[in-house]
């Protein structure tokens, strides 16, 4: 148990761990912010990847095409979900209708790309950042494009005055209203750039792992328990819990394999019952 | 006639709360409302705004019948409301809270540049404060902020629900010699309110709700002097 | 413009409810539950395919028209109750497709009076029980795999490697859903006396396998032995020869590691192994059909078939044969005939023989085959079998991977 091994573990612990951040804050954003229960998020990442790895590898499409259109198509899908299907809808409303949504998506997905799973099978090129320490090009390039990511968004909702205007939404829905603002145009604004997010985890995900028809709901789980551990809105802690539980992962794969889903699960259980109560309803932005 | 109300019903989750209130609201006054706890003031203002639906009547603004409408079209053609209990924009700053209520300026920045003075000209404090996050203020600057906010979109009618609420006697007179110093520079003023004889007391003239329905009416002078009013709701 | 198309869709309807009503004793039904959506939508189609296609080419069984009745399960809660949907129908014959819970399915149709040619399971669940007379198994069962894993990784080991068994660090790991096999692998070993070095199921989401290439460096293992489904071969074997760490000899237990997909990641699939009970890319000469069988998939579907759809293919073609034999659509005629048939080797497309002993299990079903990943006629790996030498059509390259 080297020095080298420790800090290799560490480092590819952070960066999986980062990928697991950014579609988590994503979730915890839609979830605690908008307080929107999206039961279709991880089917909604599977198509993103799908859909990316159709375009590079089968119609031809140049990476930087998929870049820039489909997260446009998010875009709008999530505003379109949210000021159409779930507009005005109880939380049961929300729940059915996502999961609904959810097995159309799904449905499309065996339909259109085959239940195969599919990968690009990209062999990551190594970087030797210190004698006997390497890692991964790409998934240092992921790493980094989600931090960059995340800190966009929240300078957006910092400083940008529609940022100002949705977190004012977000923390009184009615009351900004009286100010002019219609809240749930905005609100709808706000859950299509979260689609966003969704697309380009999927873009990135894609280029690292394969994808499976039932790899959404892992996805979606473990979006849940990181969002959960650090907050529900909290888009920060959702990041640092992802390099966490990306640390986590990787010294229990080294040291116990078996007992990695155990630990992390009761580590949520945990979590869980120290809050309660504490952040329950607590408006997060 | 800045408003006038007619006939207004209105519920609250099916039980009837407005029976067939009418009143008016006249350009460059202030007005005042004032009634016991549940007779109905909040709700009004609720439904005026458009945050509550009309079951029956009209409510016409300049002329325009405004009832039913959303409430960022009401506040667009110049209805500003403050809100009972401030509800400010807590984790937002001051600052933030009066861009906020300056949404329906926002592109003329001149505008914007001068309401804004205006409001730290009126609340010192808060100009001092002002990249400050709004839950840190006293009771007392909280409604400074929430009053500053309202008065950003250059209202032709602020309405104001409830400001005494949860505020010390001294603070509350202070803030009410501001809406004073408002409705001198021009501004119409429709005030909700429990404590009675302060209200009475800077108004021009009144309304008193009871159980949903116009009670008594008149100017403020005359409402202070009315022994049933000084009964049931001054305590004497 | 409305009108017109209810009318279509009211005549598409009343026509599907009449087809079946019309194609009634006519045929020879044979029911197959598996699984043609959702994870294991893959190799289920593939099996699909494979059945229809032997029942093409066989065509008819004593003078009847062979007609396929598949289903989807969608997920293995659901497979009893399509069944029950097919029983219902009055179908008493089934072919096993691919499924990775066939117990409850093989124990269901035999109980409400079914007979089940099981080729593609390899739990021995009902054999072992005994009492379900009507099942037919035609795989060796998981334990005889476990057992020949290990057997070939030693010999491997042995012979080419030149290292004595005692001294070889052997590494096990894999998925939670393919652990018994591990498991099985792991206390053979043990009895042997040479304890596997690293023996590790992960969670069922691993993202990362860095932790666990490095500790297999660390330990200096020779031979890995993964037991691994489809997604996660595929993000080892990456990672693996991305950090340019894989042991000198690769032994999978068959599924993930003979994925058409595998062959996306380039260089990297080359040299890995895997144990199969049967593979379409053998000596076509050793099993008479297999040629024919492949050239007819790949006309009609634009790719091979997986093992699974081998398998089922010869399974079913053997069934033809038996029930021809049996000479009557009499179930317990039929299971007569299946008890004492002997078909020696190198006659199936898949080239096993048949000859089930009192517990109905097949007697004649080895030798497993090992497949290996090379390179192809235009550069791209392609998976072919090695070992052994007779239905081998390649040789095997063995250590593949350099020790660093």
């Amino acid at each position: 148990m080297t020095p080298q091994i420790i800090i290799t573990l560490l480092l590819n612990g952070l960066f999986t761990g980062a990928i697991y951040g950014l579609f988590a804050s994503g979730l915890t954003f839609q979830l605690g912010s908008l307080s929107i229960a999206n039961f279709g998020y991880g089917s909604w990442l599977i198509l993103a990847m799908y859909t990316t790895f159709f375009a590079l590898k089968i119609w031809n499409v140049p990476l930087a095409f998929v870049v820039l259109v489909l997260p446009v198509i998010y875009f709008a899908a999530g505003y379109v979900i949210r000021n159409r299907l779930l507009v005005g809808g109880s939380l049961n409303v929300q729940i059915l209708s996502t999961i609904g949504i959810a097995m159309i998506v799904d449905g499309l997905i065996i339909l259109f790309y085959s239940p195969a799973p599919r990968t690009l099978g990209i062999i990551e090129p190594l970087i030797e950042i210190a004698p006997g320490i390497r890692i991964g090009a790409i998934r240092l390039t992921v790493f980094i494009l989600a931090a960059v990511l995340l800190v966009l968004f929240q300078l957006f909702l910092q400083r940008s005055h529609l940022g100002k205007v949705i977190r004012a939404v977000v923390l009184e829905k009615e009351t900004a209203m009286l100010m002019g603002i219609n809240s749930e145009r905005i609100i709808g604004i706000a859950f299509g750039i979260s689609f966003v997010l969704i697309a380009i985890s999927g873009i990135m995900l894609i280029h690292l792992f394969p994808v499976t028809t039932s790899a959404g709901s892992s996805y979606q789980l473990m979006s849940f328990l990181i969002a959960t551990i650090a907050g529900l809105g909290n888009m920060r802690g959702a990041f640092y819990a992802g390099l966490a539980i990306g640390v986590l992962n990787a010294f229990l794969l080294y040291f116990a394999a078996s007992f990695v889903t155990v630990v992390i699960f009761s580590l949520f259980v945990v979590v869980l019952i120290l809050r309660s109560g504490r952040t329950a309803g607590m408006r997060h932005i | 006639m800045l408003m006038s109300i007619n006939n207004l019903d209105a519920r609250v989750e099916r039980l009837p709360v407005l029976k067939g209130v009418s009143l008016e609201v006249e350009e460059g006054r202030i007005t005042v409302i004032v009634g016991a706890n549940g007779s109905g003031k909040s709700t009004l203002l609720r439904t005026i705004v458009g945050l509550n639906p009309a079951s029956g009547g009209s409510i016409r603004f300049k002329g325009e019948e405004i009832q039913n409408r959303p409430a960022y079209e009401i506040a667009a053609l110049g209805i500003s409301l403050v809100p009972e209990g401030r509800r400010l924009f807590s984790e937002m700053t001051v600052s933030e809270n009066l861009e906020m209520g300056a949404y329906l300026c926002r592109h003329d920045k001149a505008k914007v540049r001068a309401n804004l003075d205006r409001v730290y000209e009126l609340f010192p404090v808060l100009k001092e404060h002002r990249d400050r996050k709004a839950k840190t203020f006293s009771g007392g600057q909280q409604q400074m902020i929430t009053l500053g906010r309202g008065l950003m979109s250059s209202p032709k009618l602020l309405m104001i629900d409830e400001l005494s609420l949860g505020l010390a006697p001294k603070v509350i007179s202070e803030i009410l010699e501001k809406i004073v110093v408002l409705n001198k520079q021009g501004m119409s003023i429709y005030l909700v309110e429990q404590n009675v004889k302060q209200a009475l007391r800077i108004a021009d003239y009144g309304y008193v709700l009871d159980n949903g329905r116009v009670a008594m009416k008149g100017t403020a002078h005359a409402l202070l002097n009315d022994e049933n009013v000084q009964k049931t709701y001054l305590g004497l | 413009m409305k009108n017109w198309i209810r009318s279509v869709a009211l005549a598409t309807a009343v026509a599907s409810l009449a087809a079946p009503a019309l194609a009634d004793d006519d045929t020879f039904k044979v029911g197959m539950v598996t699984y043609l959506t959702g994870d294991w939508g893959y190799p289920g189609t593939s099996t699909k395919r494979s059945f229809e296609i032997a029942a093409e080419m066989k065509g008819t069984v004593l003078g009847k028209k062979i007609e396929p009745v598949i289903v989807d399960a969608q997920n293995p809660n659901n497979q009893v109750a399509e069944a029950q949907r097919l029983m219902a129908q009055g179908i008493k014959f089934y072919i096993q497709g691919y499924n990775l819970v066939p117990v409850p399915l093989a124990r269901y149709v035999v109980d409400n009076g079914g007979l089940m040619a099981d080729g593609t399971s390899w739990f021995p669940d009902l054999t072992e029980e005994g009492g379900y007379q009507n099942y037919f198994m035609f795989m060796p069962s998981w334990k005889d795999f476990s057992k020949t894993l290990v057997d070939y990784s030693l010999k491997f080991g042995k012979d080419n490697l030149g290292k004595d068994p005692k001294d070889l660090k052997i590494a096990l790991i894999g998925n939670p859903i393919m652990s018994y096999v591990g498991d099985e692998a792991a206390r053979i070993l043990e009895e042997k006396g040479i304890p596997a070095a690293i023996h590790e199921t992960y969670g069922n989401d691993i993202a990362d396998f860095t932790p666990l290439i490095t500790k297999m460096k660390e330990a200096n293992i020779d031979i890995v032995i993964p037991y691994q489904l489809g997604s996660d071969a595929e993000l080892y074997r990456r990672q693996a020869a991305g950090l340019q760490e894989t042991p000198p000899i690769l032994l999978a237990a068959g599924v993930g590691y003979d994925q058409p997909e595998f062959a996306n990641m380039g260089d990297a699939a080359l040299g890995s192994m895997s144990l199969s009970y049967t593979v379409p890319e053998m000596k076509e000469a050793s099993a008479p059909g297999l040629k024919e069988f492949k050239e007819r998939y790949k006309a009609k579907y634009g790719e091979l078939p997986v093992t699974h759809g081998l398998q089922t293919f010869a399974t079913a073609m053997a069934f033809f044969e038996m029930v021809e034999k049996a000479g009557s659509f009499d179930i317990d005629k039929v299971r007569q005939t299946m008890e004492t048939i002997e078909i020696p080797r190198g006659q199936l497309p898949n080239y096993w023989g048949v000859k089930f002993d009192e517990k109905h299990n097949n007697t004649l079903a080895n030798p497993l085959i090992i497949g290996q990943w090379i390179p192809g006629p235009d550069g791209k790996p392609v998976y072919k079998v090695v070992y052994p030498a007779e239905l081998a059509v390649a040789d095997p390259i063995i250590p593949y991977f350099k020790k660093h």
